[in-house]
């Protein structure tokens, strides 16, 4: 059994069936091998649509299938957990720079996939906002401290306007008209996933947490200064953390 | 393994599946059986590789099911009769889910699905030859080994046959079940599918199965379609009823052996829970009377 030869002949369909194979009237095998040459050609791009179902929808067959075959060909999965199988379509998307492509297509897989991630992500219990309230009474130690993001966590930064779009396709309504860029927090506090839009501020300040920045780092680092609490309530009202952290504070 | 998984392995493991009919279980009916109750369907079965995920709704409602009906995990990922044995990292997972469900059996195919470092997402079919019984036989014991279970092994449904092949299926089959002492999960729309593909008689091929080693039967949907020289050539597609004939092979089965643990598999064009559900009573019907039958 030459199953690499088998293997090629499933993925590459200008090839004849491999050899060997019989039907027992005599018959060509290739229409018999064909059955399974569509069978993992239909369950493969099937599973891609399922992890980008608003990419497809966006796209329409005609536009998502030919691209969902070009990653299959150029990056196929490589375990049968195929929830794990998508992570570099964004960018093959992002590559095309195909004219009749939506300009923000690329950006909309990126969302989709982090979804994908959220879904499956560790459970954990969020931080809940008066878990705070303590530390109003040290500023010191809540300047120092350090958020440990919730595993669902992500953040999608758009220059279009990403939020509308994902909820517009979900809901199946016209694409919005509104003009310019979204930021997309993805939060699974418990066990539904929500897409929620935050503005340039909250986004940065999510953004440096979640690189390991302490609070005053990310304060200072965003620019929000001003405005914390008004950047720091919607992280905390979705659930974005699931604690924090105070460093002791550093001896002279 | 967390912290549900732990306690999950600490009940006592339900040894075996129920002598009774259970389905596919699809997240979209969830909310209907839960609503609802299972109706005549006293257990389900999960593809085991859609469950290799850390959280969220999918292990939610794996743990509620679990907690509530006997669980058979049944793999479509290993690749048993593939060129290699299946990878550390996928036996670890499926330990892992077998102890957080306390599942009542595991099943695999007789099948490969990955080959050259990439997955192929379907059960592709092997000559029965020397080589491959060699090969699965080991692989077999190796899966066994590594989750300390026996596994059930599934006929599979084919297209092609191979020069190559020396054994015929019922025997190669009942040759793996001498060597490794694993089960059968004996797939009769698989039998009925290729036995029309490959021009036999499903009946006569049926008793030719080692039927002591059946632990669990699949019954599902197939599609039909023609060779090219016009010859019918079915596709086991799991969307739509249990065909007639599949119906008849099961009452055959039922009068052999007696009631047994049986799942109606229903995997695309999902239809409503209450669809699949009646489906599932007309297989616990035929049960239910073989089973007073036999006490009488």
């Amino acid at each position: 059994m030459n199953f690499a030869a088998f293997a090629r002949a499933l993925l590459h369909p200008d090839l004849p069936p491999p050899e060997g194979l019989t039907a027992w009237n005599g018959s060509n095998v290739a229409k018999r091998f064909a059955v399974y040459r569509n069978n993992v050609w239909h369950a493969l791009l099937e599973a891609l649509a399922d992890t980008f179902p608003l990419v497809r929808r966006a796209l329409g067959d005609e536009h998502f299938l030919p691209l969902a075959h070009r990653y299959l060909c150029s990056h196929p999965p490589r375990s049968p957990v195929l929830a794990r199988w998508g992570g570099a379509f964004p960018a093959l998307l992002a590559a095309l720079e195909d004219e009749d492509l939506p300009p923000w297509i690329a950006d909309l897989a990126r969302l989709e996939w982090a979804c994908l991630e959220a879904l499956h992500a560790p459970d954990a219990p969020p931080l809940a906002a008066k878990a705070l309230q303590p530390l109003t009474r040290d500023p010191e130690g809540l300047a120092r401290s350090r958020w440990r993001p919730h595993p669902a966590l992500r953040l999608v930064r758009s220059r279009h306007p990403l939020v509308a779009l994902h909820r517009a396709l979900t809901e199946e309504a016209s694409p919005p008209a509104v003009a310019g860029g979204e930021n997309a927090l993805v939060v699974r506090p418990r066990l539904a996933v929500r897409v929620v839009a935050v503005d340039d501020a909250c986004a940065a300040l999510a953004a440096a947490l979640l690189g390991g920045a302490t609070l005053a780092e990310a304060t200072a680092g965003s620019g929000c200064e001003a405005q914390l609490a008004e950047a720091l309530t919607p992280l905390l009202r979705h659930g974005a953390f699931v604690a924090l952290t105070i460093s002791p504070e550093e001896k002279p | 393994m967390d912290q549900a998984a732990a306690k999950a392995g600490q009940g006592a493991p339900r040894c075996a599946l129920p002598a009774a009919v259970g389905v596919g279980f699809k997240p979209q009916h969830f909310a209907a059986i839960e609503a609802a109750g299972a109706g005549a369907v006293a257990f389900f079965e999960v593809h085991a590789e859609n469950y290799f995920v850390a959280g969220g709704p999918l292990l939610h409602q794996l743990d509620w099911l679990a907690a509530r009906y006997p669980l058979s995990i049944h793999g479509v990922g290993a690749s048993l009769a593939g060129p290699h044995p299946p990878p550390e990292e996928h036996l670890a997972a499926l330990s892992a889910l077998l102890a957080r469900t306390a599942a009542a059996s595991f099943s695999e195919h007789l099948a490969w699905s990955s080959a050259g470092g990439i997955f192929l997402d379907d059960l592709l079919a092997v000559p029965y030859d020397g080589a491959t019984l060699r090969r699965l036989c080991a692989h077999v014991e190796r899966v066994q080994e590594r989750l300390g279970r026996r596994l059930l092994l599934e006929n599979p449904a084919t297209y092609v046959e191979f020069s190559a092949s020396t054994w015929s299926e019922p025997e190669f089959l009942a040759e793996v079940v001498r060597r490794t002492g694993c089960g059968l999960l004996l797939d009769l729309n698989n039998l009925y599918v290729s036995c029309v593909n490959h021009h036999r008689d499903p009946l006569a091929e049926l008793e030719r199965f080692p039927l002591e080693a059946v632990a669990e039967v699949h019954l599902a949907g197939h599609a039909q379609d023609w060779d090219d020289a016009g010859d019918p050539l079915l596709i086991d597609s799991h969307d739509r009823p249990v065909a007639e004939p599949v119906w008849a092979l099961y009452a055959a089965l039922l009068d052999h052996l007696g009631p047994l643990p049986t799942l109606i598999e229903w995997d695309g064009d999902l239809p409503p829970w209450p669809v699949l559900e009646a489906e599932a009573r007309r297989a616990a019907d035929l049960v239910h009377r073989q089973g007073k039958e036999r006490a009488s």
